[in-house]
């Protein structure tokens, strides 16, 4: 078929952005490559947002698949990073092949991108320590223990939020080790989260994470979303695509830990992020839980889950243990553990036991504040407990260094 | 074009079931399912017959809530014949919970396998006649919820119980759950503010555990009905634990009276949808 000059000429800008392009947007000559891609396949629509509300392409003519890329992933990479919606590398089906944009396989492993993830190791290597929590359970306390613990560098919940706000996708703690001892309660925090909403930034080495502290960066889907109201409603390949494009495109640059923080569950986002990671190396998981029989249950499943992905528990963290009543001081059990509690089920499953966590007022209220509980009341029993589980985590992890592959989960 | 089969039988399983009403929330961990199983019973008390089905698949707790954990489900010309705990019948359970071969089995699926198990779940699950179908559904708002509100919108569901606890952070999720419901043109019965307050056994001091007042806040803020504050109460948790049913064996407590008082928002809403159907 008849090729236009000008066709041809996105092709040659084509082949030159190819050479160049050795991940999304390292250079600022791949993003322009990108876009010219992008602009090239005008024609395609392949965003499964319409075409009248994306943002990233416009009508075309041209029709024609260009030869130069065969395979390649095909990224809107010039979207705002407001528009959400089609803000993800859409890849290709291991199984069949076809793009994952309009095509849901069933297979539970599928949804990976062979190529990409060589970047997930260049990108992820400047992390020296990851971690992962998981916690089959989901309670409020829960992101509450990742944000705490998560200034002392340790990895924590992979207990992703999955709600309408993309923490579904879950927030990617940040921490990098520094020589001071304060803790920062991070998000959650409306009056913090509402000045940060829409402030990510994006330069030629990747999104950059938003810093509440110096040695502590942020990164979630809630600030990337214009307004606290706005729901994030995706099904599981989005929620991938955006997971992915958090490993690989934001630009964490020398961190000690990475602190992981998950949705309840064991669905798409856990799967995706042991994935993704296994190459990294995943040093383990953390679960945390409540002493209820109904939390418990659903923490098995997840150890479970660990288990199966062959991803090293850490040990289990019990949340709101019991409750000392600030007026008279007398303890009670708000939450008893008619089955023993966190430590017995620990015992049953062969995991270590991280130890338990109190249940103070204080702790969700520096959290609505965006306060480090730690630095606020350092000498509470709930911030010592925080400290002794913290220890046991670090040495958990100076002890062992994982950098395995993690197997698929089969099903 | 002609129905398939499928979906003949789809229509005819949730024919019996008058209302449809979902439980959802925004964050984990707020007791939605602690919420749903209470509504449920208090409905049951109120002369209905009640169904509850669980579509959290990775965690199912509704099965342990009832005390019903090993039943199995069987199967009958129509499909899958839901779980009774009691004799006289008027209270229907289904949950993955009573389909996995272990308790401890992890359900690890990604989305399109979960929407065939929810789609399953609403349209072959012989419920009979019904007056209400409770949904307790995950956190979020994912592929489940999705997947849901498809399948039911048929259906015309009554709405959604948003449960939410006092704390800003709660209160963050559960906005754009009421996002979620707006952009799904769900109707919203209400907000539940769940473990607001505890009264510690010793001294009778109310203590706020996590924040107060969070929920009342935000149904004004988003103008949807505000049904109550259900505090924190170990008899609660440790019925639940044991499977004993709460309403019933304290129906003095502040907390059954809180859920009393939901249930018969619910009933009197259920009502009006009745009179607007048949004028």
């Amino acid at each position: 078929m008849y090729r236009s000059a000008i066709e041809d000429l996105w092709c040659i800008y084509g082949a030159f952005g190819s050479l160049w392009e050795s991940g999304t947007g390292d250079s600022p000559l791949g993003g322009m490559f990108a876009f010219a891609r992008v602009e090239r396949r005008a024609g395609q629509h392949r965003c499964s947002e319409s075409r009248n509300r994306c943002v990233g392409t416009r009508p075309g003519k041209n029709t024609l698949r260009a030869r130069f890329y065969d395979n390649e992933p095909h990224k809107h990479s010039t979207h705002l990073l407001t528009h959400l919606t089609h803000l993800y590398d859409a890849g290709y089906c291991s199984h069949t092949g076809v793009c994952i944009v309009r095509h849901t396989c069933t297979e539970p492993t599928c949804g990976r991108d062979p190529p990409g993830r060589a970047n997930f190791t260049g990108q992820v290597s400047a992390v020296q320590q990851q971690g992962a929590g998981h916690n089959g359970d989901t309670m409020v306390a829960m992101v509450t223990a990742g944000r705490q613990i998560s200034r002392h560098a340790l990895s924590i919940s992979l207990k992703k939020r999955n709600y309408g706000k993309l923490l579904r996708l879950g927030r990617l703690h940040v921490t990098v080790k520094q020589m001071t001892r304060k803790k920062k309660g991070l998000n959650g925090l409306r009056d913090l989260k509402s000045s940060l909403y829409g402030k990510v930034h994006q330069s030629g080495s990747g999104w950059s994470p938003v810093y509440v502290e110096d040695n502590l960066g942020v990164m979630s889907v809630g600030l990337l979303l214009a307004s606290p109201d706005d729901a994030v409603i995706w099904r599981g390949p989005k929620k991938n695509g955006l997971i992915k494009q958090f490993l690989r495109d934001v630009d964490w640059g020398e961190l000690d830990y990475l602190v992981v923080d998950t949705p309840p569950g064991t669905s798409d986002e856990h799967l995706s992020i042991v994935q993704y990671l296994s190459s990294a190396g995943l040093d383990g998981a953390v679960l945390v839980t409540t002493p209820q029989e109904v939390s418990l249950l659903d923490v098995r499943k997840e150890i479970n889950f660990c288990k199966k992905v062959h991803l090293p528990v850490v040990g289990v963290v019990e949340n709101m243990s019991s409750f000392i009543c600030p007026s008279c001081q007398g303890e009670s059990q708000i939450f008893p553990p008619t089955t023993g509690g966190a430590e017995k089920m620990a015992a049953d499953m062969g995991v270590p036991f991280l130890g338990r966590l109190p249940l103070d007022p204080r702790i969700g209220k520096c959290c609505d504040e965006g306060k480090s509980f730690l630095s606020v009341e350092p000498e509470s029993p709930a911030a010592k407990a925080y400290k002794e589980v913290i220890q046991r985590v670090e040495e958990f992890c100076s002890s062992h260094s994982n950098k395995g592959n993690f197997g698929n989960p089969v099903e | 074009m002609a129905l398939s089969p499928k979906a003949d039988s789809a229509a005819d399983n949730m024919s019996g079931v008058q209302h449809v009403v979902l439980i959802l929330s925004g964050k984990g961990g707020v007791g939605k399912s602690t919420v749903a199983a209470q509504l449920a019973l208090a409905l049951r008390q109120a002369g209905k017959k009640v169904g509850i089905l669980d579509v959290d698949l990775c965690g199912p707790s509704i099965p342990r809530m009832f005390d019903v954990e090993g039943h199995d489900v069987h199967q009958c010309p129509g499909g899958w014949v839901p779980v009774y705990p009691d004799q006289d019948q008027r209270l229907a359970l289904m949950s993955i919970g009573f389909l996995l071969q272990a308790r401890d089995d992890a359900v690890v699926w990604r989305g399109p396998k979960k929407n065939a198990m929810i789609k399953q779940f609403i349209g072959d699950v012989v419920w009979g006649e019904l007056d209400y179908l409770i949904i307790d559904t995950p956190p979020g708002t994912s592929d489940e919820h999705i997947s849901v509100v498809e399948n039911v919108r048929q259906y015309s569901p009554d709405g959604a119980v948003l449960v939410t606890t006092p704390q800003g952070v709660a209160v963050g999720d559960v906005r754009r759950e009421l996002t979620f419901c707006r952009k799904t043109k769900l109707p919203v019965l209400g907000v539940i503010e769940n473990m607001s307050g505890f009264v510690c056994p010793h001294c009778t001091e109310c203590t706020n555990v996590f924040s107060k007042g969070g929920g009342e806040a935000l149904a004004n803020q988003f103008n949807v009905p505000f049904l109550g504050c259900v505090p924190l109460d170990p008899q609660l948790t440790r019925s639940l634990e044991e499977g004993q049913r709460f309403v019933d064996a304290f129906p003095t407590s502040t907390a059954a009276q809180a859920i009393g008082r939901v249930a018969q928002t619910i009933l009197q809403r259920g009502e009006q949808q009745e009179n607007m159907d048949t004028s």
